[in-house]
């Protein structure tokens, strides 16, 4: 047995897959061809028309295989336990440049990710992670990390979201998510560990009274559990709690760069289904987006009373009608839909009427302030008197989740801020994460600037005596709490406009 | 020579020479700051019951598909 390779183009990929699936997974002629017209298709349809592609097999794949040892090889069925790798390029490319170093550095600038095909007929697509630039849309933002991989046995880095379609017996939508999660927050953070299909069952173990395999699925119960496990301090949103409110905290957090898993269903609208996605980003922000955006009626009685006796409007970033950026297990990855219909791109009429009923968040578990309280604080103080912000001003409020390390290397960076404002700043301690409300107006959030700023410890979640406000500042003052006398000092200083972050998602 | 910098505590310092930094402990502003510890208190309860309520109903739903 030996490693072979094909180097093809868009238009050619049919065919080989075609031949490919047929010869190494088993299958007739005709059951390849569908697997390719109904399962693959779809995703290269999408990609640029210039990309091009290394098929390399047998491959063995570390998901798959664990799949294989703890579930496929103990039927009587002989499943095969070897994969095909497909990995994308921008440009043509040779099997010579694999084998002379002075073209390896081109190579690796055009790589565009990879792709499994295991065979477990139809649903073939494993373990894939794709750059954005490989598709034809990619205007959007995203959270995403570095993950390496070889081809012809030379290393190459892509930088993507993870993305596999559910074997439907090892592992369905409630399981993939968790898989994608688990390789994305392990590939950034050493603390985090992938997690093999076998080891999301083995979590789940003590929360089973069932059989496990072959998966009939998980509840929401479960799934916070087991990313509990691997380490996060989970939180759950629902939308018979928290109502119009859920997108908009929801909104918070994929400000905040985190991925999240998103339960969608229409049972409550007479249907049966239920599945999990991931929510990792947003479509950028438009001028067009700022003007339609809407002052909403806060849904608390007593900031709604506050906002009214001031005559002040707050536009919330979390309220713009925005697309959002879903990874979905029966879907090519990167699809844009709007919150309200999150399974636009389906045409099953068994999927109507879905609509997000659930979300989980993957905290780091010292984040004790979550969004929707840490939200409510930051509108709060900023509608204090010492803010004295004029009757009849509108603002603009853009509030997320970061870490103090990530907010005070990009301060450390940006001349834009005062330089007293950002010295003060950078020497006032701070936990690991914090929570930043950006205040901005219509106009100036357009050109990404800001003219005040409120930080809070979100390691903190008693929000008395302003202990969590590390410091917060608007036009003509800035505030903090005095560590001795454990008073607000007011301070007199014209801020000015600033830079809003971008780090998050790498743009706004 | 080591050099001992605090851009912080001489910032603190300026601006309380030269009479641009305030301490908010007149009534009012102590009877704002109660006010908010107050709304903030109701504000952290109600976000415990909602998400109390949200993780029992998340127990009953089964994703399958």
């Amino acid at each position: 047995m030996s490693i072979t390779t094909i180097i093809c183009t868009l238009p050619e990929i049919r065919y080989q897959l075609i031949q490919l699936i047929r010869d190494e997974f088993s299958v007739s002629q005709q059951i390849a061809e569908k697997v390719y017209d109904r399962r693959l298709g779809q995703h290269f349809q999408r990609f640029q028309p210039d990309i091009h592609f290394v098929i390399e097999y047998p491959y063995v794949d570390r998901v798959y295989r664990d799949s294989y040892y703890s579930y496929f090889s103990t039927k009587m069925n002989g499943y095969k336990k070897d994969c095909i790798r497909l990995s994308f390029f921008s440009e043509e490319v040779r099997a010579d440049q694999f084998r002379d170093e002075t073209q390896i550095l081109d190579l690796r600038n055009s790589y565009l990710g990879f792709m499994i095909l295991r065979p477990t007929i139809p649903n073939v697509i494993g373990r894939s992670v794709i750059s954005p630039s490989a598709l034809l849309e990619h205007d959007f933002l995203c959270v995403m990390s570095k993950f390496q991989s070889t081809v012809c046995s030379v290393k190459f880095e892509v930088t993507g979201f993870p993305h596999s379609s559910q074997d439907t017996e090892t592992i369905t939508c409630a399981e993939t998510s968790i898989w994608a999660i688990m390789e994305y927050f392990a590939s950034k953070y050493p603390e985090y560990k992938p997690a093999l299909p076998s080891v999301i069952i083995n979590a789940l173990k003590s929360r089973s009274n069932f059989r496990q395999i072959p998966s009939e699925g998980l509840n929401v119960d479960q799934m916070g559990y087991a990313l509990r496990e691997f380490g996060f301090g989970t939180k759950i949103y629902s939308k018979d709690k928290f109502k119009e409110g859920l997108k908009n905290v929801l909104s918070t957090y994929v400000e905040s760069g985190l991925p999240l898993i998103v339960v969608i269903s229409n049972t409550h609208n007479g249907g049966d289904v239920g599945h999990a996605v991931l929510v990792v980003g947003h479509s950028c922000t438009s001028d067009i987006n700022i003007d339609q955006l809407q002052t909403r009626k806060e849904q608390d009685a007593s900031l709604s009373a506050i906002l009214q006796k001031k005559e002040i409007n707050i536009i919330d970033n979390d309220d713009i009608e925005r697309d959002f950026v879903i990874v979905d297990d029966n879907r090519p990855v990167y699809q844009l839909v709007p919150l309200d219909q999150p399974v636009r791109h389906y045409q099953n009429p068994a999927w109507t009427n879905c609509e997000i009923v659930h979300f989980l968040v993957p905290l780091y578990p010292k984040i004790y302030l979550e969004a929707s309280v840490a939200k409510k604080y930051i509108k709060t103080l900023l509608l204090e008197d010492q803010f004295n912000i004029p009757i009849g001003t509108e603002i603009f409020i853009r509030i997320f989740l970061t870490s103090s390390r990530s907010y005070k290397n990009y301060l450390s960076q940006d001349r834009s801020f005062h330089p007293d404002f950002r010295d003060f700043i950078l020497d006032a301690p701070m936990p690991k994460f914090i929570w930043v409300g950006e205040i901005s107006s219509r106009k100036l959030i357009k050109q990404k600037k800001a003219i005040g700023v409120i930080i809070i410890d979100a390691t903190e979640p008693k929000l008395t005596k302003y202990e969590s406000l590390i410091v917060s500042g608007y036009d003509q003052y800035f505030f903090y709490r005095d560590d001795i006398s454990k008073e607000l000092i007011r301070n007199s200083l014209s801020l000015g406009e600033f830079n809003i972050y971008t780090n998050n998602l790498k743009g706004f | 020579m080591a050099t001992k910098i605090n851009r912080r505590e001489e910032i603190i310092a300026r601006l309380f020479a030269e009479g641009k930094a305030e301490i908010m402990d007149s009534p009012e502003a102590i009877a704002q700051r109660e006010s908010l510890d107050e709304y903030m208190e109701e504000a952290r309860r109600e976000y415990l019951r909602k998400a109390h309520a949200s993780q029992i109903e998340a127990s009953r739903f089964i994703i399958t598909s």
